[in-house]
């Protein structure tokens, strides 16, 4: 029966290694509203298609009498699976064992997997949901977290990594996280940060819970951390499966392209009356890519975070773009620190996975006022004029409004190599609006009538005529053609279309040295 | 009596030199070779009335988990922002976060995102808001901005009226 026993010891094993940290910690994780580890990958991944590695790994820690407290899969599940017919690999801490705490063990499996990520080309999704380090193993723990470090910079740009933060994720551990593409947080249940409320209460003698101080909302619209927010860990799962289906596996591969489900040549009259015929009105932007995008599903970044600008993934004729689009009713849909730091991150993203982009323009300039200015708006403005001119991919620009200024060449314009620029006839290209340009061109003959108020709005309406319209640079040729806004969605089709070939290259450098 | 937020840390600014005497719940602080004498009064709830110098002040405690004890309120540091240099002349106010992500204000209150002038009042006192209800319109970056209640309540308090220029951060409606 010798052969009997063997399976039975492996059946034994398989159990025992899937129980984690037993029953009673299951049951404590399900109290706080919390799935286990195992629970999330079969969430996430289709059913059926993980492949499990190291289930039996376990530590060797022989300090503080660990040597009695190993775990088979030392706190951590890793492999690989699929989601929507895709491998992808993921790792899923496991808090009911030891914490999810990080050791050696632990972090030679997550190694593992990234190393199959990086040289099979497939994308990295990390579920996070441990107590830090292991303090028992000591600065094992701390090489440990370095050796996964090193990886998420490596790997940064050569396939997606997607960050789920379903428990508690503080100190060194958030580096790993900080790295990735996206981080997506659990309401209520996960929290970020270096420090704990304990440690800062001493250090600072300042007062705040780990929910303010590191929680999901907090991140998703105070620090700008996250990506987006989700109140169960089922919907983070879901909303990471969304996420994956507009990306490639890797760099080397083109978004993938699904049946369109929606009329490429769908022309809606009403997007005509979206943006007001007055131009100090507001309206939203999100009318405007509701009307033109594939079913109107538009997967946003950040929606909560620097809202005067929108970012986020939607299909044109069954083509992923990522789109970007200044937001007129947030700040008047100006550029400021955090709105610049938010598109930069998306468009420099969207050039590292081939996902063409679409820009829509409605910027009345950057926002003035000391805060910004002090605030460094030099330097992150120009994280976004760096990150349109650097990026290869096809760049589509549609102006429905306003481009003044700066912001008109930051905001993809042709010179810095939009491919196609369009602009609605309400589009207004100039250096300034008419009221500040007049009082700049015309300051001596406004001198000379004595602040004549009559003579300062015949100027403006002048200025108005001449300037605030898209046939100045049309007749220039910064855009290429002057749209109806009920044809911007088979305009938008055919550009993307002609574009799918399209290459091209920056100088060769080792790489550059963008504004940090 | 003006109503501000203590958000100044003593301790930490360089050349503070603090003799307390506690029994009589007056306190005297050397800041930048500027003399102060604090008097604190008796703390209710949040709130407490300080005077400066014998300027009063009514103080409001930002989320202290213990109520004050011999210590006195003002010495406790709840939200670090910037030193008060010279809280003397002027009502304590807290200074404007940086760099500028617009600020909604906490619960039931109403900030400007952004500086520009108040357009139109869309409400008025007593009248019961939810979050989508447009509060007023700001005009500013030459647009007209719509504010909106963010908050569920009766507008207890308009701070502001038309053509009143505001800066970023102030206070513009309190709702209840």
């Amino acid at each position: 029966m010798a052969v009997q026993d063997a399976l039975d010891e492996l059946r034994k094993r398989h159990s025992e290694a899937e129980l984690g940290g037993g029953e009673a910690r299951i049951k404590k994780q399900h109290d706080a509203g919390k799935l286990t580890a195992r629970e999330r990958i079969d969430k996430l991944l289709d059913p059926g298609t993980f492949v499990e590695l190291d289930k039996f790994k376990t530590h060797r820690c022989t300090d503080f009498g660990m040597e009695k407290k190993k775990t088979p899969g030392d706190g951590v599940i890793t492999g690989y699976g699929k989601i929507d017919g895709r491998h992808v690999v993921v790792f899923s801490q496991d808090f009911t064992v030891l914490g999810g705490s990080l050791g050696e063990a632990f972090a030679q499996k997550v190694c593992k997997v990234m190393d199959f990520a990086v040289k099979q080309g497939y994308p990295v999704i990390g579920l996070n949901d441990s107590g830090g380090a292991r303090i028992q193993e000591g600065v094992v723990s701390l090489a440990g977290y370095a050796d996964i470090f090193l990886r998420n910079a490596l790997a940064s740009g050569v396939v997606p990594q997607i960050s789920a933060i379903m428990g508690p994720c503080a100190g060194g551990a958030v580096y790993s996280p900080a790295m990735t593409d996206f981080i997506f947080m659990v309401e209520k249940s996960s929290y970020m940060f270096i420090t704990g409320p304990d440690v800062i209460k001493t250090v600072t003698r300042e007062e705040v819970t780990m929910e303010t101080l590191g929680g999901a909302i907090t991140h998703n619209t105070r620090s700008g951390v996250a990506d987006l927010h989700t109140p169960s860990d089922e919907e983070c799962l879901a909303r990471i499966r969304d996420l994956l289906s507009y990306l490639p596996a890797n760099n080397t591969e083109d978004p993938p392209l699904v049946a369109p489900t929606d009329d490429p040549e769908r022309r809606d009259a009403a997007l005509n009356d979206v943006v007001p015929h007055n131009p100090n009105k507001p309206y939203n932007m999100l009318d405007i890519i509701g009307g033109v995008v594939d079913d109107g599903r538009f997967f946003q970044i950040q929606p909560d975070y620097a809202k005067n600008i929108l970012t986020g993934f939607a299909r044109l004729g069954g083509r992923s773009v990522g789109i970007v689009a200044n937001q007129p009713n947030v700040l008047a849909g100006a550029l400021d620190i955090n709105s610049s730091i938010k598109a930069a991150r998306f468009v420099r993203f969207c050039d590292c996975f081939n996902v063409p982009i679409v820009t829509l323009v409605d910027v009345p300039g950057f926002l003035p006022g000391t805060a910004q200015e002090y605030g460094g708006i030099i330097k992150h403005g120009a994280k976004l004029l760096y990150a349109y001119c650097e990026a290869t991919v096809p760049k589509i620009t549609v102006i429905t409004r306003k481009a003044y200024g700066g912001a008109y060449d930051v905001m993809s314009s042709k010179h810095i190599r939009g491919d196609i620029n369009l602009a609605y006839p309400s589009a207004e290209i100039a250096v300034m609006g008419p009221d500040g340009a007049v009082s700049i061109v015309f300051r001596k003959e406004l001198k000379d009538t004595g602040g004549d108020p009559d003579k300062r709005a015949e100027l403006v309406a002048d200025y108005r005529k001449t300037f605030a319209n898209p046939y100045k640079a049309a007749e220039l040729g910064y855009i290429d053609n002057v749209i109806l806004p009920e044809d911007t969605r088979p305009e938008l089709i055919n550009a993307l279309d002609m574009l799918k070939t399209k290459r091209d290259t920056n100088p060769p450098k080792k790489h550059g040295n963008i504004p940090l | 009596m003006q109503t501000a937020s203590v958000t100044f840390l003593v301790e930490r600014h360089r050349t503070a030199q603090r003799k307390t005497e506690r029994r009589m719940g007056t306190h005297r602080f050397k800041i930048d070779g500027q003399d102060f004498e604090v008097v604190v009064g008796t703390r209710m709830g949040s709130r407490v009335d300080v005077s400066v110098n014998g300027k009063a002040y009514a103080v409001e405690i930002e989320a202290s988990a213990t109520p004050a004890a011999s210590a006195g309120a003002a010495t406790q540091a709840t939200s670090v922002t910037t030193p008060v240099a010279a809280p003397v002349a002027a009502p304590l106010v807290p200074a404007p976060v940086a760099p500028a992500e617009p600020i909604g204000g906490g619960a039931g209150e109403v900030r400007a995102p952004i500086s520009g002038v108040v357009l139109s009042l869309e409400v008025a006192v007593g009248d019961q808001v939810e979050p989508s209800s447009k509060v007023l319109v700001l005009e500013a970056m030459k647009m007209e901005n719509e504010i909106f209640a963010a908050a569920t309540g009766k507008i207890a308090m308009i701070h502001v009226e038309a053509q009143q220029e505001v800066r970023e951060g102030d206070l513009l409606v309190t709702i209840r």
